[in-house]
């Protein structure tokens, strides 16, 4: 099994002290697992769960309940452009075929480098700034080729 | 109260329910996938909904509240147009497999179906794909069949406590699966097969063998294996068991719908064609085939014999845990009325016969003092000796129950490998053998620190007094010494025993089979009547009674020093009240129990040996010494289903049937009388027990009738505790005694009008002799730094499971499992070959790691044949019951390699 570090294992305790019961800070402990290993994979997952004490099949079916926990290998950089109805009228089915000839992959690959891994993903809430990406924890507004392009180049 | 209608059928509730419920009450099925009784409301199928009066949309049932004049319509067609929609979506995933699906003609989605109609997708789309898995050796999951009600996920988390499930993923996606989709922490008791309303989690045994329509014949019956007595239906045809289930209705018996693997998939030995179909008598040291006639006046002619010539205290008679009260009842009369003797006991002598005797004399009447689901209203639980979760699965669910459902502290004290500990509160780990002064240091804290119930402290001054005078010398820091356990977690175990509003023992053999363990059973007496648990909800002192027959067995008088009802044997009064009704006069001198018999019989002194429905060469200590007693012996009767060790050593062997073959009444650990009923005919060549003593005993000149339901009748006259009960009285559910006729009700929990402390004068000089025998132990330890626990699994209940297909398909053989610290000293990897070895001798078996076992402690069950634990032990007896030492015995671990 997996041994989570003493940080993560800070941050679950942390998380878990905000509750009555520990086994609340359940999606806590396994973001702040996700964190330390950039994906959820089983030996994480039950880590977790021996961790906040909950069993390991409880901790796997909320891991693969949500969509942001990764249940693979993941790039550095996550690209989740949304094609919901009013990205995809503002053109993002355009700005899709864009990404994937700029990284050389298909939407849910990762490159070869592990830098980009790029995600089709539903509604992000942005709507009135159609079309827009998130990459990590960061969004993206009023996309175009350009911009994409500009915003790659920056991570790299 | 709340007056409502349902389809114009007026309804009066005392109680609020949910509109499901209340229709049920006037016979109306709300049809449903989701909502189960036993669960939390998930409302998840959307198939439930109804119309409710007033209410602009359609409502689920399961999740609406009756209200005071609430109109409710469960059918319309506004409704059944919203389940032909819920309908349509379940059908746009599953595969409409009907033919080959086990659950045809009982599958709540093929009746919706056949009903509402929409038999049909008209989604376009590919239906999806997912391989059924085949991980368990027992339960298949089909997730194409999944209609994603979540039962198994809750049924599996709310009541088992285990959470092996999960549903896993989201949307159209969705399984229910366990972690990986392996089956590690599967503890295999189907009740998530049980609960699945459709065909997607079936079971392995029954694949493609079972339609509904095949049944011929079901029997409300009880499962033969633990103590704790469950209530189970055996179907069958053209004299096959089909399969077992658990009670739909979740009110009967002790278990209400809950099962354990030995149970729901231990059904089939009856029908393996390994059984004894015909007498057999040994000439020339060979088995020859012989006619009951033949084999009857045999045995018949040959007890006589040595009766008339050595005495009838020359024959003796041994009864296991796997018959009914009545065969103990026939097998103890037979022998004290025709062959005049009180040489009858039974295997409850293996442990539980401590347990009964110490209650018996703590408080008057010697018994499990509360009902196993009155466990569950405890707010502390001390579990000693006793791995409920393993040993007797059905009360490990009531203290799990306590502990999810009323937060109760559960204290899980003991040498071994204790499932239960993952859900205590405080585990204790103490040297095997030492139990004893630890519950007196939990005695001595409560003392100390003014814990003890005040109230009943005032009640019971001198018997405070005494008990406290007795336990002041044990500190928790000399406990600490002795057991190893850490006197401030005695202090807690003790402060969170006293402090709980009610606090129940659970206990078993880890206590009671061992040489202190009467002295030990009524230290336990003691802890709870200073906490004032005694006649109390939710407290008492619950020991667990290894077989299904043992209880019953003790109640019935199969008991050397003991006539029915736990009258004694040295009573004038109680031996002329007997006599009187039998028309014959009781021997007056005890008999002798089990060990002592074999001891004599080694000696010459008995010449004959009756052995029914137990294997003493497999079961009882020293398995040298019981063969050679047992080869010594002039005439050696065997009755039994299957050949046994002790079966092979015997002069005639009579074929018994087995508890799915016969009526009669089990007694469970908490003194439930309850009926078990036929499910198939008797085995061709093959007679019932009773049938076979009443024939030997008619033989002898002192016929009986041995019909069970007249045994019963003349049960409740000669055993005071059985007054009253007749099988008309059990019908269903069982009545737990004392039956008090004119009240019409059992005894849910005894001493709740206070106790009678019979406890005799001469403590000092038990403890005397126990700590002798204590130290003849000691002597044995000397070169053997490991302890053997010789454990029952949850797997097998003795020798018959190893003769039902299902438990042997997850535990098929021995093994020995090691803590991995131990394993990794020793050099021992999983799967080696380790040589386990004691002073008399030695097992090889494979080696298995498990964090589980505590460090110097090798777990083996003990089941198996050519296995036998009894090859590592010696006779060691406690000197109040003369129960054998029989659960851990220090032995040596040699390592072989692979």
């Amino acid at each position: 099994m997996i041994t989570l570090s003493e940080n993560t294992l800070q941050e679950i305790e942390r998380a878990a002290s905000k509750y009555v019961d520990r086994k609340s800070a359940l999606m806590a402990a396994l973001w702040a697992a996700q964190a330390e290993f950039g994906q959820l994979s089983p030996d994480v997952i039950e880590a977790v769960a021996e961790v906040i004490g909950v069993s390991s099949a409880h901790a796997q079916g909320l891991a693969t309940y949500h969509s942001l926990y990764w249940k693979k290998p993941v790039g550095k950089y996550v690209v989740m452009l949304c094609t919901n109805i009013a990205c995809t009228l503002m053109g993002a089915e355009t700005l899709l075929e864009h990404l994937e000839k700029k990284l050389g992959i298909h939407e849910g690959e990762t490159t070869p480098d592990g830098m980009f891994t790029l995600q089709e993903v539903e509604c992000i809430g942005s709507c009135g700034n159609a079309p827009a990406m998130v990459i990590n924890e960061t969004f993206y507004y009023d996309l175009t080729a350009e911009k994409i392009d500009g915003i790659l180049s920056g991570l790299r | 109260m709340i007056n409502i209608k349902i389809n114009g059928i007026p309804l009066s509730l005392e109680k609020p329910t949910n509109i499901i419920e209340a229709a049920a009450k006037v016979g109306v099925h709300v049809p449903h996938f989701c909502y189960h009784k036993e669960l939390s409301i998930y409302a998840g199928c959307r198939i439930c909904m109804v119309e409710v009066k007033g209410k602009p949309k359609l409502l689920p049932a399961c999740a609406t509240a009756v209200s005071d004049g609430m109109e409710i319509i469960t059918e319309s067609e506004k409704i059944a147009k919203s389940r032909r929609g819920v309908l349509e979506l379940q059908l746009t995933h599953h595969p409409l497999d009907c033919p080959v699906c086990d659950k045809g003609g009982e599958c709540s989605l093929q009746d919706y179906v056949f009903r509402y109609g929409a038999d049909r997708s008209r989604f376009i789309e590919k239906k999806r794909e997912i391989p059924v898995n085949y991980e368990n050796p027992l339960i298949e999951r089909n997730m194409e069949r999944c209609v994603s009600c979540k039962r198994c996920v809750r049924i599996c988390a709310e009541v088992q406590g285990d959470w092996v499930l999960s549903d896993m993923n989201r949307g159209s996606r969705v399984t229910m699966e366990s972690f990986c989709g392996s089956e590690e922490e599967c503890v295999h008791c189907g009740h998530c097969l049980s609960n699945c309303p459709v065909g997607a989690i079936q079971s392995r045994l029954t694949k493609n063998q079972v339609r509904p329509w095949f049944v011929e014949r079901e029997a409300e019956t009880v499962c033969p294996y633990c103590g704790d007595g469950c209530t189970l239906y055996l179907q069958s045809r053209e004299n096959t068991i089909l399969r077992a289930l658990s009670d739909e209705t979740y009110t009967k018996g002790s278990n209400r719908g809950s099962l354990c693997v030995r149970g729901r998939f231990g059904y089939d030995f009856p029908n393996n064609p390994e059984r004894l179909k015909t007498p057999l008598i040994k000439k020339n040291g060979s088995f020859v085939e012989a006619s009951w006639d033949e084999a009857i006046s045999l045995v018949a002619e040959r007890f006589g014999r040595i009766k008339s010539s050595a005495g009838p205290d020359a024959i003796g008679a041994v009864i296991g845990g796997r018959n009914t009260n009545e065969e103990a009842y026939l097998l103890q009369k037979f022998m004290r009325a025709a062959v005049g003797t009180n040489n009858i006991d039974n295997m409850a002598r293996m442990g539980h016969i401590n347990a009964l005797t110490a209650l018996e004399d703590a408080f008057g009447l010697g018994g499990m003092t509360n009902q196993i689901k009155d466990i569950a209203q405890s707010g502390a639980v001390l579990l000693i000796g006793n791995d409920a979760a393993a040993e007797n699965p059905i009360t490990g669910l009531a203290v799990k129950r306590a502990v999810f459902k009323k937060g109760a502290k559960l204290i899980v004290a003991d040498a071994g490998k204790n499932s239960m500990s993952k859900h205590a509160a405080l585990r204790l780990t103490y040297k095997p053998g030492t139990h004893g002064r630890l519950i007196e240091a939990m005695v001595n804290v409560i003392f100390d620190e003014g814990l003890q119930d005040k109230a009943v402290e005032e009640k019971n001054k001198v018997l405070f007094g005494r008990i406290n005078v007795a336990y002041a010398h044990n500190t928790p820091e000399k406990a600490q010494e002795t057991t190893g356990v850490p006197a401030e977690d005695i202090r807690k175990a003790a402060r969170s025993f006293a402090s709980a509003p009610a606090a129940s023992i659970v206990f078993g053999k880890g206590v009671t089979a061992s040489v202190c363990g009467y002295e030990d059973s009524l230290a336990l007496a003691d802890l709870s009547l200073i906490t004032g648990n005694v006649g109390r909800s939710g407290g008492g002192v619950n020991p667990m009674a290894g077989k299904a027959g043992e209880q019953g067995a003790c109640d019935m008088g199969a008991l050397p020093d003991r006539l029915p009802g736990y009258r004694k044997v040295a009573s004038d009064e109680d031996r002329k009240r007997l006599g009187s009704l039998w028309k014959t006069e009781i021997p007056k001198t005890a008999g002798l129990t089990v060990m002592e018999m074999l001891v004599a019989a080694a000696e010459g002194r008995v010449q004959a040996l009756y052995v029914v429905g137990s294997d003493p060469a497999f079961e009882l200590p020293d398995r040298k010494r019981t063969a050679d007693a047992l080869s010594k012996t002039k005439f050696l009767v065997v009755q039994d289903v299957f050949m046994s060790d002790t079966a092979a050593l015997a002069d005639v062997i009579l074929p018994a049937a087995t508890f799915a073959e016969k009526e009669g009444t089990f007694t469970n650990s908490e003194r439930r009388v309850q009926r078990i009923r036929p499910a198939m005919k008797v085995l061709a060549g093959a007679r019932p027990d009773g049938e076979i003593i009443s024939l030997i005993s008619g033989k002898m000149g002192r016929p009986m009738d041995w019909e069970p339901s007249l045994v019963m009748d003349k049960i409740s006259v000669s055993t005071p505790i059985y007054a009253g009960i007749t099988y008309d009285l059990l019908e269903s559910g069982g009545v737990q005694w004392p039956y008090y006729e004119e009240m019409k009700s059992g005894t849910a929990i005894l001493h709740s009008q206070g106790y009678d402390d019979r406890r005799a004068a001469k403590g000092e000089e038990i403890a005397a002799k126990v700590a002798a025998a204590r130290s003849v132990k000691d002597d044995i330890k000397e070169g053997y730094p490991f302890f053997a626990d010789i454990a029952v699994s949850l797997y097998h209940s003795g020798t018959t499971t190893r003769k039902s297909k299902g438990p042997n398909l997850v535990v098929g053989g021995p093994f020995a499992a090691l803590n991995p610290a131990d394993a990794k000293g020793l050099g021992i990897g999983e799967g080696d070959t380790v040589k386990v070895r004691s002073r008399s001798g030695f097992l090889r078996l494979p080696a298995k790691l498990d964090a589980g076992v505590p460090q110097g402690i090798v777990h083996i069950p003990n089941h198996f044949l050519g296995a036998g634990c009894n090859v590592l032990t010696e006779v060691i007896l406690d000197p109040v019951n003369k129960v054998p030492e029989a659960r851990y015995w220090p032995v040596s671990i040699e390592p072989e390699g692979r």
